[in-house]
């Protein structure tokens, strides 16, 4: 090899290591979107701001008082929602982007402040353990995947930055809608009032968390005793029929608190999310929030909606 | 010593033409199908639509009916599902080429070995697949990527392996010619680590800035390899492949410099409509991946040639 190739030859190792370096020196690039809560008018732009006031923006984001989250990881969090959550959940977390079109479940919109999977009362925001267990393990029969390979710290950043986008998001909400039912209301007044409202959701929630008795022995008797109450008192069947095989002929699919059409599950194939018999059981008691989905309430025992749980193990298998 | 025509054509391997065929056969759906479906789920984003394999949230790999998926599980997943039908396509023609390379008489071990080499390289691609999609790891995503260039690769040599053309030549003719060997694959190896870089940024692991670094230094490369594959004395597939070379390379970096405009650059922006603004980058991002592939396999062309004895 003549000297002169030599030389080439190094200078392009020395540029090609360059660009290896390059490329893990700086922030991985991301194709951009508009990181914005929408504004319609004067008002609305006045409530935005106040928003601003409280949370920060995007690019300065910050926690207000009384909320939540303990010395959260914010920065840590939107770097990895931006790599790891952004595609579906959208940059504001409002589940409105090209690819959650093309997912069936769609993503979901988190700026209502609700979650389907999750241990507490149906109207409350889930505890960070449901976020987790979520973001950890996945959701059975949806897109969201699981990420446990994540690295602890950035696991537990994006559940900080996960938990300030569902605050922020649900104050936004709920006082867009305050703003429209109360045209004579300071913007400013319409967003603090809000503000104590998701401040209140989201306090104490260990004691909003649905209550799971003790299990009784899951026999052929308690099968038995579980597809009647299915098919009669606790009403199961109108919507996922007989057989627990989903809509019944001549049903129609209801709306969900996002406003896209849910179909009850066909129970046969089992169902979404966990497959944990407290988790079962919480959703016969207050169903499943956001959807069309009810709970048994008090029209069940403890043992009977047991009962019902594990006939819903049964017909899965 | 140069060797003489006719010592050349005493040489040359049996056209294999069945093998060939399967060879060309695999080489398009790898390309078209598999690697193009591919890209158009990193494009879109859609790689998780459905985090099982290999069944497709309990249903089966070979289930064509795509409006039900599609009902079931959103487009997405028709899109994940449709690249592991081409990719088990892909496989299965591999798989029928090296029991073929094994059970016809008159092929040369060469061919039969890089036959079972092929089926074992798409085997772990797949199961890199696989890995990515359980683990959901973008490090999985990187590497199934560079992996199917790595299945590309083989690919082209192995059509040229059953084309009935020369084989290659131990040791250089000339000074020329060994520049021009080394050249081929400093630019092949320089191939690969742009297209770790360009995976790394597609998979929002890697900075825009390494694989631009990376994709000029590629560029002007190529460019050095095609002048001296122009200068050799007349060796018609190496000019050809020098030919194809110039029109693949620059169709790439019009490409890339689109790609960078409307997903990163200042067109990003520049649309009213999300879902515009969406499949012009899908469709930029993904193109621009093919072409990529393109590169790959003309670059891995020119290689062989280099070591042809061709008309020495």
């Amino acid at each position: 090899m003549r000297v002169g190739e030599a030389v080439g030859v190094a200078v392009v190792v020395g540029l090609a290591a360059l660009g290896v370096v390059l490329l893990f020196a700086g922030e991985p690039s991301v194709a951009g979107a508009a990181r914005q809560e929408r504004v319609e008018n004067e008002r609305e732009a006045a409530l935005l701001a106040a928003l601003e006031a409280e949370f920060g923006s995007w690019a300065t984001p910050q926690v207000p008082a009384d909320l939540p989250l303990a010395e959260p990881d914010l920065a840590r969090g939107a770097r990895v929602w931006l790599s790891q959550c952004l595609q579906c959940h959208g940059a504001t977390g409002d589940a409105n982007t090209p690819t959650a079109a093309m997912h069936k479940p769609r993503p979901r919109d988190l700026r209502h402040g609700i979650v389907k999977y999750k241990s507490t009362e149906r109207g409350y925001p889930p505890l960070r353990e449901d976020l987790e267990r979520s973001v950890r393990l996945g959701i059975t029969g949806t897109g969201m995947s699981s990420f446990r390979g994540l690295p602890e710290p950035d696991l537990q950043a994006v559940l900080d930055w996960t938990t300030y986008v569902m605050l922020r998001g649900q104050t936004w909400m709920r006082a867009k809608d305050a703003l429209a039912a109360s045209p004579d209301t300071a913007p400013e007044a319409v967003l603090a009032a809000e503000l104590d409202t998701v401040r209140g959701l989201w306090s104490d929630l260990q004691r909003k968390v649905v209550a799971v008795p003790q299990r009784p022995t899951p026999d052929a008797a308690a099968v038995e005793r579980g597809g009647h109450l299915f098919r009669g008192r606790a009403a199961c069947a109108t919507c996922h029929s007989d057989d627990g095989s989903g809509l019944p002929d001549g049903a129609v699919a209801l709306p969900d608190a996002w406003g896209w059409d849910v179909e009850p599950r066909d129970l046969r194939g089992g169902w979404r999310g966990s497959r944990d018999a407290a988790d079962l059981f919480r959703r016969v008691r207050v169903g499943i929030d956001g959807t069309p989905m009810p709970g048994v309430g008090d029209t069940l025992t403890d043992d009977e909606a047991w009962d019902v749980v594990t006939f819903l193990e049964t017909l899965a298998e | 010593m140069n060797a003489s025509p006719a010592a050349i054509t005493a040489d040359a391997p049996a056209r294999l033409p069945w093998l060939h065929r399967l060879s060309v056969a695999s080489l398009v759906v790898t390309i078209l199908l598999t690697i193009g479906i591919g890209g158009t789920i990193t494009s879109t984003e859609v790689g998780m639509a459905y985090p099982t394999w290999p069944d497709i949230n309990g249903g089966s790999l070979f289930n064509i009916f795509y409006g039900e998926l599609a009902d079931a599980f959103g487009t997405g997943s028709v899109i994940e599902h449709t690249h592991r039908q081409a990719g088990a396509l892909a496989g299965f023609i591999v798989l029928l080429t090296a029991a073929l390379a094994w059970l016809q008489r008159g092929v040369s071990k060469r061919v039969r070995w890089l036959a079972t080499a092929t089926l074992a390289l798409v085997t772990v691609q797949g199961l890199i697949g696989a890995l990515r999609v359980l683990e959901n790891s973008y490090g999985g995503a990187i590497l199934h990527a560079l992996g199917a260039q790595a299945v590309v690769v083989v690919l082209v040599v192995q059509v040229r392996a059953t084309s009935g053309a020369p084989r290659l030549v131990p040791a250089p003719a000339d000074d020329r010619d060994a520049t021009l060997r080394r050249w081929t694959t400093l630019a092949l190896v320089l191939l690969f680590v742009n297209l770790f870089a360009a995976a790394s940024l597609r998979h929002k692991q890697g900075a825009f800035p390494g694989h631009l670094v990376l994709a000029i230094l590629t560029a002007v490369v190529l460019l050095a390899v095609m002048r001296l594959a122009f200068l050799a004395p007349v060796r018609r597939a190496l000019h050809r492949d020098a030919l194809r070379m110039s029109w693949v390379l620059g169709t790439q970096l019009a490409l890339g410099v689109a790609a960078w405009a409307y997903l990163l650059g200042p067109l990003a922006e520049d649309f009213a409509d999300e879902q515009l603004r969406f499949t012009v980058q899908a469709a930029l991002a993904t193109g621009h991946l093919l072409c990529g592939v393109l590169v790959m396999a003309v670059a891995t062309s020119l290689w062989l040639e280099a070591r042809a004895p061709e008309a020495r």
